[in-house]
């Protein structure tokens, strides 16, 4: 066998036996990509076990393999078990799904998800399709800058952003109390007042453009056909109206996948909760993300964890199975 | 020439010319107002972070509200590195080893999705996009168990081989858009032209990959920057934590009430410098890669 013969693959096709491609290139080639380049070439359909195959997707099909899948099917199969981590787990079937439901933190927890997950979306949607908006309008130099000058704090890490707004909220010596102490307005506690702490951790992030979203409804705009909008201009159309009528109806698939996203990250963000109010004052800010990482890694009782965590991808699947639906693009 | 026609129009209807050009005069006005608006409210908190990082102590209570960039204590900035250059050098390695590890596993899967054929390619690949609605409170908890029962609490691999992990689903799918634009056709020239197959890899594809496996590596390094809650779960060691569980230490060191004055805030600026360069810097690679890993949801 030489090396001018995998050169030409109908000959290698001819000879060699089809259903074991790589035993003829194995023979052939001295090197990795030597090998993978002959195997490439006898066009043969690989099954999933040739070895070239297997050195290239092994790796990351391993990590997937034992860092994603398996934690995920090992989670929701751990809700139906008592475990505290130490001794063997024990079968309960529902019980621990029916003690949640049942906990004197549910009830709060259900609510203050419901206000954290549906307020993040408006302000997360309104905030971002504004500032797309704005950019849009800006003659185009100018928006090009503003769009990375406004995108660029996306990369501050989360907990600076937090420890900034704890710092920004502190009753009378933060910086919003002492603004609203010269202006003279009242100056509420925020966190650590049971009405204001839920509205206080919603305000963390002000004004909520430097996120994905902003991208996502700039890049729908910028590929709005002209026709279109060229159309709306002759028929008059104001530029307020236009937004309505034209814009936000025709970014429809936009505004799905920002609603999905946030929601999903406004159901699982419980950090800035765990790290200024710990669910309180009382159980004014106490979400499920919460009480499953208090269960698990303060209370040691991994599998009534693993039943709240499992309870939260459900609601993470229905919500956005039912938001896929509900927000289809509606085609004239 | 069609321009000459639409201004042969606009000349012969002058006032609607002048009114089409003074609204779009106006929705430039508007529109640069509130950009301004916009940019502004969004580096506030920026502003009096810096300008609080060069105040001492109690005077930042104590100075007027709008008393911005009065002082410029230094110091602090000593005492804020000298409080997290540890685990600033903690997140650099494992940043470079989960992006080492991680972005190569991820290349070559996509250099088979994208130019191999095999039986069970589409189902293959369907698995990762199906990681993508798998929420990471899901598998936080069975995570934690498998790093003790790996003997990895505590040390970094703990960190390292969960991001590498982590990010495949999102690196998968952005290489493989990549990889599959390079036709085969350059390949095949290269060997014709005499490259060995590793020159064709080392001469043709990684020059020709190398923005997607930049932008894969930043997305991954600004993650796991960001990253609070894993560290602080799998690492007990002050010393080998991360920047972002470091900063969170470093600010609790003075207690909420900021008796660490401009050194808390010198800290959040060390923490968030890197990145805001790294950004700054790789703007149009971060930029393409965010939103088109988004939007292939």
């Amino acid at each position: 066998m030489g090396y001018s013969q995998p050169r030409q693959p109908e000959q290698v096709q001819v000879a060699g036996t089809r259903a074991r491609p790589y035993r003829r290139a194995l023979a052939s080639s001295k090197t990795l990509p030597d090998f993978l380049s002959v195997l490439r070439r006898t066009r043969g359909k690989s099954s999933l076990a040739s070895p070239a195959l297997i050195t290239l997707l092994l790796p990351s099909i391993l990590l997937i393999g034992v860092f994603s899948y398996y934690p995920a099917v090992r989670s929701l199969i751990g809700g139906f078990y008592q475990w505290n981590g130490f001794s063997p787990p024990t079968y309960v079937g529902l019980a621990q799904f029916n003690t949640y439901f049942h906990s004197p933190t549910f009830a709060p927890e259900a609510r203050n998800l419901a206000i954290l997950v549906g307020g993040t979306i408006l302000i997360t949607v309104i905030a971002q399709f504004s500032a797309a908006e704005v950019v849009y309008h800006m003659p185009r130099r100018l928006g090009n800058v503003a769009k990375y000058v406004l995108i660029a704090p996306i990369v501050l890490p989360p907990i600076v952003v937090i420890e900034v707004w704890a710092y920004l909220l502190l009753p009378d010596t933060g910086l919003i109390d002492r603004l609203a102490g010269a202006l003279g307005l009242p100056q509420p506690t925020w966190l650590s007042s049971p009405h204001l702490a839920l509205l206080s951790i919603l305000l963390i992030g002000f004004p909520w453009i430097s996120n994905l979203g902003f991208l996502i409804f700039l890049g729908g705009l910028q590929n709005l056909s002209r026709e279109i909008l060229e159309a709306s201009r002759v028929d008059g159309t104001g530029a307020l109206r236009r937004v309505f009528v034209i814009d936000a109806p025709l970014l429809f698939p936009q505004f799905r996948i920002v609603v999905i996203l946030s929601g999903i990250y406004a159901v699982q963000n419980f950090i800035p909760i765990l790290l200024l109010t710990n669910g309180g004052p009382g159980t004014a800010t106490f979400v499920p993300g919460l009480d499953m990482y208090q269960s698990a890694f303060q209370n040691n009782q991994y599998g009534y964890g693993m039943a709240i965590g499992t309870l939260l991808f459900l609601l993470m699947l229905a919500f956005t199975v039912v938001v896929m639906r509900a927000l289809r693009p509606r085609t004239a | 020439m069609h321009t000459a026609q639409t201004t042969a129009i606009y000349e012969a209807r002058p006032t609607r010319k002048t009114a089409t050009a003074r609204r779009a005069r106006r929705y430039w006005a508007v529109s640069l107002l509130a950009g301004a608006v916009i940019v502004a409210l969004t580096y506030f908190p920026i502003v009096f972070v810096v300008s609080n990082s060069l105040k001492t102590g109690r005077s930042i209570f104590t100075s007027g509200v709008l008393s911005l960039f009065t002082q410029f204590h230094y110091g602090n900035y000593v005492a804020a590195w000298n409080g997290v250059d540890r685990q600033l050098l903690n997140t650099v390695i494992v940043a470079a080893a989960a992006i080492a590890i991680g972005v190569t596993a991820a290349a070559l899967g996509a250099y088979a999705f994208s130019q191999l054929t095999f039986r069970g390619k589409s189902f293959l690949f369907m698995a990762y996009l199906a990681l993508l609605m798998i929420p990471w409170t899901l598998t936080l908890i069975p995570l934690f168990v498998i790093v003790q029962r790996f003997g990895l609490f505590n040390t970094w691999w703990a960190l390292i081989l969960p991001y590498a992990a982590g990010a495949q689903p999102l690196l998968m799918i952005i290489f493989r858009g990549f990889f599959e634009q390079i036709p085969p056709e350059l390949l095949q020239s290269a060997r014709v032209d005499g490259c060995s197959e590793r020159q064709v890899l080392r001469r043709v594809v990684v020059p020709l990959t190398r923005p997607i496996l930049l932008t894969g590596s930043v997305l991954m390094t600004i993650n796991i920057w960001g990253d609070y809650l894993w560290p602080t779960i799998v690492i007990q060691n002050p010393q080998r934590t991360t920047i972002s569980a470091g900063i969170a230490d470093f600010v609790n060191s003075f207690g909420l009430n900021l008796s660490g004055g401009g050194a808390v805030f010198a800290a959040l600026v060390v923490a968030s410098l890197p990145m805001l360069v790294l950004v700054v810097v790789t703007m149009r690679y971060f930029v393409s890669g965010v939103t088109e890993g988004a939007l292939k949801l």
